[in-house]
């Protein structure tokens, strides 16, 4: 298994701050820390080429500088790249962070470094990377190349990986099903027993963050403003011409009610599987409530309505895509000179 | 107090014969007395039976209720009472049951109907990457595929084949009658052992109206508060399942054997004592209602003299709110709560994995996600339809689905050992 190890001017034995901006080169040799690495490795893989470059400069012009590491790496036709480890140095740890997304996207050879989980580098790149954590400083050397080491021979095999905690790698944010020998009820029961006899325990489920949607300021003069509506009720055309999914929509849609006064028994439908649907079927404005604010409008009380409404299936919604659906509605009806929206919820 | 003898005669494989007979873990099914079984009721007009076994190339679609059979050689009650007899508690006495065996109803309803009525696949796969995650794949299942008759509505077919399903069952498990087990067990909670802590399984179940319904003593259940039972009650059928959407449901067969009972049974005594179960209704209609429940399940659990609650639900996001009340009612009169969910996360496991939590439920365990998708091969034998419901798509050939599709699968993750972890 070939290995090419990237790694900055202080550990390629350049110099310190003063060398930061030395020009990315390589060696066909181990160098500083690789020799710790070579020595794990053993006889199953040999490091067959070191690149190295400042980190001041790979940070300050990483467009530039990072292709040229990324042909320097090329060179040596690796196996598996290895990249640092960085420890808390945070131009270092953006440089490895680079370096190794380069070398998985553009020569799909796979790509293994390490840091200290707090490194700046790690809300960058650690989605997307197969970082180790290690100690703050390169007093944790030993412990991180073990781990690296480890690690490298096995994506160098292309064995596939276990989970984060089971391998020793930083959760890249991702939940994958795995499976176990007790039943799920059962190390439930585990937790409550831990918990009751004093034991520590971990919950397999970390509580997750939402985003808080603050609410708009209200609307100040709704007899001027045009107004659109959208929901995620589900209701569209009768026979359903979009084709909008009963469950995780993967698409929103828009249709006309220009010249309707309201929305007749019949012409429409509910795909959406959530609720009971039928005194919406009854009448869909009671979804989708064009009879009650063409009304408004001709009372004066709301400026227009938007000759369009725009929907979507809430139902088992996938959060990050319906927020990209969002976004892309208000785009769209912010660009037509809308003021208000009325957001009907199911 | 209560003990229950529970004689189990295991079924590896059945066939069609002359009369209903089990014999070394074979079981032979008369077809005709089946037949005449189900369509006592006018309300079914014809039935078609089918068998399926584990590795088999088939995929059922429209499958409805998946019942273990059992059937009462002693005690003071029927198995399902409440539809099997009249509603008499049971959970004591001598059950005998075909274990690995399900009866399944398939069948199309015979009314139009949408938004949350309308039926939603969860889908048998017996063999392939699908039947590691979908729940009867490891069981020998007799197919009741029916043909509705003089039934005024949805609900009315939906009352006549769960009694048809629930008949056929207890009929099959008589052919045991005079045979003397396999296995028995005996399940009993007394006497109680000093030192223990005693833990309650709070189990909540789905009810929000047609087509979404659980049963308690033959009756529907979405009118009750939360309700005491002990365990034997639910080895014996006490708690019927009708909830047919998607693949989050808990069939019949899952409510009498329960990965948390068992788990409970096994251990009690010995690191616990079990103290009986909690039953509720999940998916109330608003926040009140939820609370309200959640409050008197706690309140339950605290008459039970409960240190710690398991908790279990099924279904989907709405119920999961009353989960999270009840975890949270349970926190905070002083009961520590393990608690099963399965997550969503999306396809990739990238999204966020709850739809709702309270900072109260700090003791989860993952039953795995069930967002993640799967492609299932062609099979060679299709039953319940051609199309799947829902999505239209042609049934028989290879499918792409996200993994609560599969029938019953959310329990069935949890019992198998899935998990999600972080990568």
């Amino acid at each position: 298994m070939r290995i090419v190890h990237y790694m900055n001017q202080f550990f390629g034995g350049i110099g310190g701050e003063e060398k930061a901006d030395t020009r990315p080169q390589s060696k066909a040799e181990v160098i500083g820390p690789g020799r710790l690495l070579q020595q794990i490795l053993g006889r199953d893989a040999e490091i067959v080429g070191t690149v190295f470059c400042g980190d001041g400069l790979f940070a300050d012009r990483m467009e530039e500088t990072a292709p040229e590491v990324l042909g320097l790496i090329r060179q040596f036709k690796p196996d598996v790249v290895v990249a640092g480890p960085a420890f808390n140095a945070g131009r270092y740890g953006l440089a490895c962070g680079r370096v190794c997304t380069d070398v998985e996207r553009e020569l799909k050879v796979p790509a293994v470094t390490g840091m200290f989980p707090e490194n700046v580098a790690v809300p960058v790149y650690g989605r997307d990377i197969l970082v180790v954590p290690t100690a703050s400083s390169s007093l944790g050397m030993k412990e991180a190349m073990a781990a690296i080491a480890r690690l490298a021979l096995k994506i160098g095999r292309a064995e596939p990986l276990g989970p984060a905690a089971a391998e020793g790698y930083l959760p890249r944010g991702r939940r994958m099903n795995t499976r176990v020998e007790k039943p799920a009820s059962e190390r439930a029961l585990d937790l409550v027993l831990a918990r009751l006899a004093g034991k520590p325990f971990q919950t397999e489920v970390p509580l997750p963050q939402y985003e808080e949607v603050k609410p708009p300021a209200p609307v100040s003069d709704l007899t001027r403003v045009r107004l659109a509506l959208v929901s995620e009720c589900g209701l569209v055309p009768k026979g359903n011409p979009g084709r909008l999914e009963w469950v995780r929509a993967s698409k929103w849609l828009k249709y006309s009610i220009a010249g309707k006064d309201d929305l007749k028994q019949g012409e429409y439908e509910v795909i959406h599987s959530g609720y009971d649907a039928a005194f919406a079927l009854e009448d869909p404005d009671r979804l989708i409530p064009v009879d009650a604010v063409r009304e408004l409008v001709r009372r004066g009380e709301i400026g227009s309505l938007l000759d369009t409404y725009y929907i979507t299936c809430g139902n088992h919604g996938i959060l990050y895509q319906m927020a990209k659906y969002a976004k892309e509605m208000a785009e769209e009806i912010k660009a037509q000179d809308v003021g208000a929206v009325l957001l009907v919820a199911t | 107090m209560m003990s229950l003898d529970l004689a189990s005669f295991p079924v590896h494989s059945a066939r069609f014969g002359s009369r209903t007979e089990y014999r070394d873990g074979r079981l032979t099914i008369d077809a005709e007395a089946v037949r005449r079984l189900v369509l006592s009721d006018p309300r079914i007009k014809d039935v078609r039976l089918e068998l399926v076994h584990p590795g088999e190339s088939a995929r059922v679609i429209r499958a409805l209720d998946a019942i273990e059979p059992l059937t009462k050689v002693k005690g003071p009650s029927g198995t399902f009472p409440g539809f099997n007899g009249p509603p008499r508690t049971c959970g004591s006495g001598l059950t005998h049951r075909l274990e690995g065996f399900t009866v399944i109803q398939v069948t199309e309803f015979p009314y139009p109907a949408s938004g949350v009525q309308a039926f939603e696949e969860g889908i048998i796969e017996m063999s392939g990457p699908g039947a590691a995650y979908s729940a009867c794949s490891d069981r020998v299942n007799l197919l009741l595929v029916l043909t509705p008759g003089a039934a005024s509505n949805n609900l009315e077919y939906d009352d006549a084949l769960r009694r048809a399903g629930l008949r056929v069952a207890d009929d099959l498990a008589k052919a045991t009658r005079d045979l003397s087990p396999p296995k028995k067990e005996t399940f009993d909670i007394g006497p109680e052992k000093p030192g223990l802590p005693r833990i309650v399984w709070v189990h909540l179940v789905r009810s929000q109206g047609p087509m979404i319904q659980t049963f308690l003593y033959g009756h529907e259940i979405s009118g009750s508060v939360p309700t005491v039972l002990h365990p034997n009650e639910m080895l014996d059928g006490a708690v019927v399942g009708a909830n047919y959407k998607i693949g989050s449901r808990t069939p019949t067969f899952r409510h009498t054997w329960h990965p948390s009972l068992e788990t409970l049974y096994r251990r009690h005594g010995k690191e616990l004592n079990f103290a009986g179960v909690i039953i509720a209704r999940g998916h109330h209609e608003n926040e009140f209602l939820k609370e309200r429940s959640g409050q008197i399940a706690a309140q339950l659990a605290v008459m039970l003299r409960a240190n710690g609650a398991l908790c279990t639900y099924e279904a989907t996001g709405n119920t999961h709110i009353d989960f999270m009340l009840i975890v949270k009612a349970l926190e905070q009169a002083g009961i520590p709560a393990g608690a099963v969910v399965h997550e969503y996360g999306g396809p990739e496991g990238k999204d966020i994995s709850l739809l709702d939590f309270v900072p109260e439920a700090v003791a989860l365990a993952s039953s795995g996600g069930i967002d993640r998708r799967l492609t299932l091969p062609p099979v060679a034998r299709l039953i319940g339809g051609t199309h799947l419901a829902h999505r239209g798509e042609p049934a028989l050939g290879e499918l792409n689905l996200p993994l609560q599709e599969l029938y019953a699968v959310t329990g069935e993750m949890n019992m198998r050992g899935y998990r999600a972890q972080e990568y």
